[in-house]
């Protein structure tokens, strides 16, 4: 099973019941931990329910305070920022983007969903010209999909970074792109190994600019 | 994404990171540049499946932010919700 089976079930209820959705949303903490849900889990669950549907200043946890450490980051505040100024004009840069959906093409293999110690640090190559027909999405956050038929912009928007090429608001679409599965925490291997793997490839493809897309 | 922002940035490839509903992320892995989506909710970094009008004002959102932002570590805080409008 996937870790988050129990939240996409929970939300699935929620919005199919409104007194149910109440009831979470006014759930303490602990009570959602008692319904087995890690921290994470009742970020994910409760930004999902609130923030998809108009909502007022009124209805917002403070987020950092509850969850901000829900998770291991790790921390760089001590640390030097890297920086590389952006000196060309946009309009002859080559960009490419980088998610963390856990997109991959349907030919090659899924993340590893299952090792909830470890995550997966691995990356997939997303050529430029791959259709929607030929991604699939493996996330361990399992609410983490497709749009209407196949769409996946809101995830890796090649769609629209082509037209911002046609349009001559960028210079030219990187030839790859690249996704993860935005669940990682055993971090290592991803800032030895494969980040840096991902980086070299950019190098390689004469790329001045990456956008990054969390999930 | 903020760990592969600075490694990217440090090969010499200038990053915008997104950052969805949480500051604590940038505030510890403190990526080059940081756009953040504090309404944003987990699994929905560019809005609803099919908002293109949404994802075109993010990227073109970021693609400025790599013009305009000169300092390491600045953070631009863009109060969109995903439902709108904006």
């Amino acid at each position: 099973m996937d870790m988050s089976e129990g939240v996409v079930a929970l939300l699935r209820r929620a919005r199919n019941d409104q007194d149910f959705r109440t009831i979470l949303l006014r759930a303490a903490p602990d009570e959602l931990s008692n319904l087995g849900l890690k921290p994470g889990q009742q970020a994910v669950l409760l930004s999902n329910l609130l923030l998809t549907s108009p909502f007022g200043p009124e209805d917002l946890p403070n987020w950092d305070a509850r969850y901000g450490h829900a998770f291991s980051w790790v921390d760089y505040r001590s640390q030097a920022i890297p920086w590389t100024p952006f000196k060309i004009p946009i309009q002859h840069a080559k960009v490419a983007f980088i998610t963390t959906a856990g997109l991959y093409r349907c030919e090659d293999s899924p993340f590893d969903t299952q090792d909830e110690e470890r995550g997966d640090p691995s990356y997939r190559i997303i050529p430029t010209e791959t259709s929607r027909e030929a991604l699939c999405v493996k996330h361990h956050l399992g609410l983490v999909g497709p749009g209407i038929e196949g769409d996946t912009n809101h995830l890796l928007p090649l769609r629209l970074g082509q037209q911002l090429q046609q349009e001559g608001n960028i210079g030219a679409l990187a030839a790859e792109h690249y996704s993860f599965m935005g669940y990682i925490p055993h971090t290592q291997p991803l800032i030895e190994r494969t980040a840096p793997g991902v980086a070299l490839r950019l190098c390689a493809d004469q790329v001045d600019a990456t956008i990054l897309i969390p999930v | 994404v903020g760990l592969i922002a600075r490694t990217i940035e440090q090969a010499g490839i200038s990053t915008v990171c997104f950052n969805l509903l949480l500051a604590t992320p940038s505030n510890y892995v403190r990526p080059p540049r940081t756009i953040w989506l504090p309404f944003f909710p987990f699994s929905l970094p560019l809005g609803l499946p099919g908002n293109e009008p949404m994802q075109r004002r993010l990227v073109l959102d970021a693609l400025d932010m790599l013009m305009t932002c000169h300092t390491a570590g600045t953070v631009l805080r863009l109060p969109y919700t995903v439902w709108g409008p904006n």
